[in-house]
């Protein structure tokens, strides 16, 4: 199967999984406990834990693809990297301004100075640090090194994120820690399917992605070989 | 008179597919304005190997 096919077939898919996704977000999946004050703004729960989920994964590739470039110095991985995490960026920019709009709902406040929600927000700077210094370096060697290496250290910021609810004292839901927030047992099998259309989402968006920066090489590469002649 | 809640089911909703859409839209213009590249690239590649050839001749 050639990677047009495989395109076309994961932006199909995003497409089916993510609409199927929000009508069993909407439709089917229980309102949650009496614990929450806002069951309406709840709902986001179903596409904020999703983008959330594929912001980590997104930075997990970008490590993993980074690591790879330094021993192989293969110019696809650090493509790679790069599209994975534009893309990832974009997932954690919707997480947290989606958790901003039920924090307002829930707490009355958009934002709480809360260790989970700090770390999101250094996890969102340390994407925008990285997209912004290989914004800054023309020369493709040394942009490709030192996104590679920021990709390293930066990751980081994943499991950190990740875990500050699980590690210190947090005003944030937790899902799966001692601390739960009483979430219902229904309500895993929507979030699962959010899960899985994300998944699929952030995987064609990159897949694209991919496809524009290495189409972008090519054209520097062509105007190098012009003004060489 | 609709409530925070609601109010902020839909602002969150609005975020998430402004957001998306707005980095479709990004992709597709890139994509746009590569492809005019590469386009116009092929153009000037083909009119320097005309010349090229001329100058041989």
């Amino acid at each position: 199967m050639d990677r047009e096919t495989v395109k076309r077939g994961l932006t199909g898919l995003a497409a089916v999984a993510v609409l199927a996704a929000i009508l069993v977000a909407f439709l089917v999946a229980p309102p949650p406990s009496e614990a929450f004050r806002a069951p309406n703004a709840f709902r986001l729960f179903y596409v904020h834990v999703p983008t959330a989920w594929a912001g980590y994964l997104a930075f997990f590739v970008t490590f993993a693809a980074s690591i790879r470039y330094l021993q192989t110095r293969d110019r696809t991985l650090d493509r790679v990297a790069a599209s994975s995490a534009e893309v990832g960026a974009v997932m954690i920019s919707l997480a947290l301004f989606s958790g901003m709009a039920w924090a307002r709902a829930e707490w009355g406040v958009f934002w709480r100075w809360d260790i989970k929600l700090i770390m999101v927000l250094i996890l969102w700077l340390t994407y925008l640090g990285y997209l912004a210094v290989r914004a800054s370096l023309r020369d493709p060697d040394a942009r490709a090194r030192t996104g590679a290496v920021y990709g390293i250290v930066g990751f980081a910021a994943v499991p950190l994120s990740y875990m500050a609810g699980r590690i210190w004292v947090s005003l944030h839901p937790n899902l799966t820690g001692a601390r739960g927030t009483g979430l219902d047992p229904a309500l895993g099998q929507p979030l699962a399917l959010g899960i899985l259309a994300f998944t699929i989402l952030y995987a064609a968006l990159t897949i694209h992605r991919l496809d524009l920066m290495e189409l972008s090489d090519e054209i520097d590469e062509m105007k190098a070989r012009l003004e060489g002649s | 008179m609709v409530s925070i809640d609601l109010w902020m089911l839909g602002l969150g909703l609005a975020v998430v597919w402004g957001g998306l859409a707005a980095y479709l839209l990004r992709l597709g213009l890139l994509a746009d304005q590569l492809s005019r590249q590469v386009r116009s690239l092929k153009g000037a590649v083909a009119m320097q190997r005309q010349q090229d050839l001329e100058e041989e001749g």
